[in-house]
């Protein structure tokens, strides 16, 4: 048991070290410039609920034909980060509702395809996506209007712009998170007790009301608040929309800018501020459902579910025709239109792409290979891939151990702790890991300089990405691991130790052999998580800027890109593309060695 | 009020799992049906499509002379109590009962407070008045089975239709549930079929019992019927305890047989078994009774079984278990036996 004690140890070293520690430092900072942070509070820049807030939400413009604008209140940086964040996880969790049941219990013609279509979102090419959407909603060149005005000849045109693109943006992104959350809800309904309720006398629709929902409600919960969260801390969208003065007047869009900020050496009481805003809103709407998130069916291998079955009426098809294929459709689009641009000659005053070929696609690829900065940022994202799975396999692991086999508070605290990195802005860890090692650095170097420049988050970031990637997603491979173990039965491990073997022996000759499963399926969902991460990533990972020994990864790249213009967008289509391919790999080969199917990848 | 009747019933699952096989079963009017079988062998699939849970691949369900083959489960007017109960547990015990009778309430033009009395009643027949405001969670197993079997009742089914009602119960409270299910369905005479694996079960419940085997109905009678006239050798085996002795006929006259298992034993065959056929031979062992009779075995070993003896006997080749009282020889002494009764069936 002394191996127990020792991993809790080293579970609470390892999150005290690197979870707690440099937040609290964000703490003191905001304690530090209380005064600043006063001032912020009253000005309108950040909340403003003043009448004026709602005037420019949606009114029509006065061109020819006239254009009906929606651009969603201003009520100021805080509020509206809530207001976008809840309405994105509210049309979530309504159409990830739609979605779920149709899919969990319906048969119908092209219901696998369905399925399959409605995980591909899950895919990440971030800015590429996002890209494609604003190209998508463009007032001018847009295939929106175009399909409005040209195609179908209504006599308006449509812009939706500042705050409504970001929520339409994330909607889109996180459809699948929901979807997923909510069709594992269904499906673990045991299915007699709907099947009672209808032997008893209730048809499909009565039976759902009585039973189905109120027993799945905590998972809709749970995927409202994951939604939510995301969406708070997402920062890629209103990147994709900073044109706008509007889109930039959200919580994450500030704490990124003013992080920007700081790396020319001004640290803002207000930035620390902001990003503790961020991470109460997250960590207590987290907290409010934590009991009720399944970690678990992101990282999980596909089991045979067998819920109750209804052969659709005419609700049930209209829902299945007209609502879940369009909506799957059009959360793909996206992805596949950002997949299209590799291959597209180029997309910028045309409704839709234009010259696409396979020989544009090649030379894209060819041009990304020869480029040095490149290479060195696809080997970067697969050195930290594979650096941080390592460390969030073995801290997990031990982690794991301790909550599942010993009792008491002490261990179910460090599991709650595990959990708890889901509820955490990237751009928040970000900025704590950022402060803090610079202050620690500075305070090193009068005492041990090269220790204080080996430590230089400006000279060697990727020390902080490596951490950080990992401790973000550790709750993942925890949870991964924590489920095999509920599945092993202690008194296989009492046998070993009765027979005299010590609890590493154990933990080496029989769980882990035990659990192998599950370890690689949680390094599997780590590493795709690590390397399409983005909030660390554009933040840490510029810290050394773009040289030859950058420590930028893919996704860095991607907003680098991005942001240097129209041809640049293609190329972070491409860049894209070339992470799929990577994480497509990680899965295939895992799959491999598990001989399993992969059921959802996140 | 109500006869069901199963004609050539096929449910196939997944084009290759025959889970039920042309399956033929009249229960009639108010008779309480077991079946009877080995796990897996089809019951509980059998019970659901007559609950109407699963479309049959083929054959018809009737009730009474109503074609009920294809009526969705909800307007069958069955009520089934599946194996692990599936209470609602966001529902307090009244709710649960309650429930069916709600959405009945209209069509029976039921007011609010006849439905409250219909349940307190059905809940009083159970012997659970004055749990109406706990939730599934605070009862033991042994009231969420009488909450599962209340809120069937209380709809009062044609058909009742009981999957292992009483698997998830301890052996004490098994035996004490299922007389009261018994004295509750005959009381009420409902249509009733009881699936169950477990023999004495079946045999405690039932007017009569039909013993399923891989998807088929082996046999259908009275327990009595099943025990002593076995249909086959699926049934003589799998109800009570036997013995089972390889042989080959050395002498048949209509149904009784003379069969060399080692030495000579009479048998009945009803399946006209010729001299030279392959047959096995079933023994029970309360059958063999030891102090006088032709044969001559040794005693191997006996032990005590608190309600008889178990005497293991060598006879000739073969091997015999016999249940009585204690044998009149002692271990590895020779004794002289007698086998009363036995089967016969070809193999
Ligand atoms: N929904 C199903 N899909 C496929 N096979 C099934 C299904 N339900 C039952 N089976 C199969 O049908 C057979 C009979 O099952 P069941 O009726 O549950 O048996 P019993 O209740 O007697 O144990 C088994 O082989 C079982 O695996
Ligand atoms: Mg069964």
């Amino acid at each position: 048991m002394r191996f127990l004690a020792l991993s809790t140890g080293v579970g609470y070293a390892f999150l005290g070290l690197f979870l707690v520690l440099p937040l609290v430092f964000i703490f003191w900072q905001v304690l530090a410039g209380i005064g600043e942070v006063y001032a912020l509070i009253t000005d309108p820049f950040y909340i403003n609920l003043s009448p004026d807030a709602f005037r420019n939400a949606i009114f029509v413009r006065p061109t020819d034909p006239p254009t009906v604008v929606i651009r969603g209140p201003d009520l100021g940086v805080v509020l509206n980060s809530l207001w976008v964040a809840a309405l994105v996880a509210a049309a979530d969790v309504a159409l990830g509702f739609v979605l779920a049941y149709v899919l969990a219990k319906y048969v119908f013609r092209g219901r696998t395809f369905l399925g399959l279509l409605a995980t591909v979102p899950l895919i990440v090419m971030p800015f590429a996506t996002a890209y494609v959407v604003r190209k998508f909603l463009d007032p001018r060149w847009g295939t929106l209007n175009w399909l409005l005005h040209d195609v179908l000849g209504l006599p308006f045109r449509l812009e939706i712009s500042g705050l409504a693109a970001v929520a339409l943006v994330q909607a889109i992104m996180y459809l699948p998170i929901a979807y997923l959350n909510i069709y594992a809800a269904l499906t673990r309904v045991d299915p007699t007790l709907e099947e009672v309720a209808n032997n008893l006398g209730a048809g499909e629709r009565r039976a759902v009301r009585d039973v189905v929902f109120p027993l799945s409600l905590p998972g809709l919960a749970a995927a409202f608040v994951l939604v939510f969260i995301f969406a708070i801390d997402d920062v890629a969208a209103p990147i994709i929309f900073q044109d706008d003065p509007m889109a930039r007047k959200l919580l994450s869009y500030q704490v990124y800018s003013k992080f920007l900020d700081q790396l020319r050496g001004q640290i803002s009481p207000t930035a620390a501020f902001l990003a503790l805003i961020l991470l109460a809103i997250s960590v207590t709407s987290f907290l409010a459902v934590r009991k009720y998130v399944g970690l678990r069916q992101y990282a999980m291998l596909i089991r045979q579910l067998r819920p109750r079955i209804y052969t659709p009426g005419p609700l049930g098809k209209a829902l299945i025709y007209l609502v879940a294929f369009p909506l799957v459709a059009l959360a793909s689009a996206p992805l596949i239109g950002a997949l299209v641009m590799v291959f597209a000659d180029r997309w910028t005053t045309s409704p839709l792409p234009e010259g696409v070929s396979l020989l544009n696609g090649a030379a894209r690829l060819e041009h990304v290979f020869t480029n040095p900065l490149f290479v060195r940022g696809i080997y970067n994202t697969i050195y930290y891939g594979v650096a941080a799975t390592m460390i969030m396999v073995a801290v997990g692991l031990l982690i794991a151990l301790a909550a599942a086999r010993l009792r008491g508070p002490l261990a179910s605290a460090l599991d709650a702790l595990a959990t708890m990195p889901i509820a955490i802005p990237g751009l928040v860890v970000a900025y704590a890991y950022f402060l803090t090692s610079l202050e620690f650095t500075t305070l090193l170097k009068s005492f041990d300089p090269d220790a204080a420049a080996l430590l230089d988050p400006l000279q060697h970031p990727e020390i902080y990405l490596i951490l950080g990637y990992s401790v973000r997603k550790l709750p993942f491979v925890v949870r991964s691991i924590y489920a095999g173990l509920q599945q092993i039965h202690p008194s296989m491990e009492e046998v070993a130790l009765n027979l005299g073997d010590g609890y590493s022996g154990v933990v080496r000759k029989i769980l882990l052999p035990l659990l192998k499963n599950n370890v690689l399926s949680g390094a599997l969902i780590g590493f795709v998580y690590v390397t399409s991460e983005v909030s660390l990533s554009i933040t840490l990972g510029v810290l050394k800027g773009v040289g030859q020994d950058t420590a930028m990864p893919i996704t860095a790249f991607m907003r680098e890109r991005y942001e240097s213009g129209l041809y640049g967008v293609q190329e972070a289509a491409t860049l894209g593309l070339i992470l799929v391919l990577i994480q497509v790999a990680a899965i295939t080969l895992t799959t491999r060695v598990l001989r399993t199917r992969y059921g959802f990848v996140l | 009020m109500t006869v069901v009747r199963l004609e050539k019933l096929r449910k196939v699952f997944d084009g290759r799992v025959v889970a039920v096989d042309d399956v033929d079963l009249v229960v009639g009017d108010g008779e309480v049906m077991a079946i009877l079988g080995p796990s897996g062998c089809g019951k509980t699939t059998l019970l659901r499509l007559v609950a109407g849970l699963e479309e049959p691949t083929s054959g018809r369900i009737f009730f009474d002379d109503r074609d009920v083959t294809h009526l969705p489960t909800q307007e069958r007017n069955t009520a089934v109590v599946p194996q692990t109960w599936a209470l609602w547990p966001h529902m307090t015990v009244f709710e649960n009962v309650a429930y069916g009778l709600k959405l009945k309430a209209k069509r029976l033009r039921l007011t609010k407070a006849e439905v409250e009395k219909r349940v307190k009643e059905a809940l009083e027949l159970v012997g659970l008045s004055g749990l109406e405001k706990r939730r599934p969670f605070q009862l033991s197993g042994g009231q969420q089975q009488r909450v599962a079997l209340a809120r069937a009742l209380v709809v009062q089914p044609e058909v009742l239709l009981l999957d292992e009602p009483l698997a998830n119960l301890d052996a004490k409270l098994r035996v004490e549930l299922r007389d009261e299910v018994r004295k509750i369905a005959k009381r009420l005479s409902i249509t009733t079929i009881y699936v169950t694996h477990d023999q004495e079960e079946a045999f405690a419940v039932a007017d009569r019992i039909a013993v399923m085997n891989a998807g088929r109905i082996m046999q259908v009678g009275t327990p009595e019927e099943i025990y002593h006239k076995p249909a086959n050798f699926f049934v003589a085996t799998f109800v009570g305890r036997s013995n089972v002795l390889r042989g080959r006929v050395i002498e048949a006259k209509g149904e009784a047989v003379v069969v060399d298992v080692g030495f000579p034993i009479s048998a009945y065959s009803r399946e006209k078994a010729a001299p030279g056929d392959e047959v096995s031979v079933v023994v029970r062992p309360e059958d063999i009774y030891m102090g006088n009779g032709s044969l001559r075995c040794v005693v191997e070993d006996v032990v005590f079984l608190g309600r008889h003896y178990q005497t293991t006997l060598k006879c000739g080749g073969a091997r015999l278990k016999a249940e009585g009282p204690i044998p009149p020889a002692a271990r590895g002494e020779e004794v002289a036996v007698e086998v009363a009764r036995a089967w016969a069936f070809k193999t």
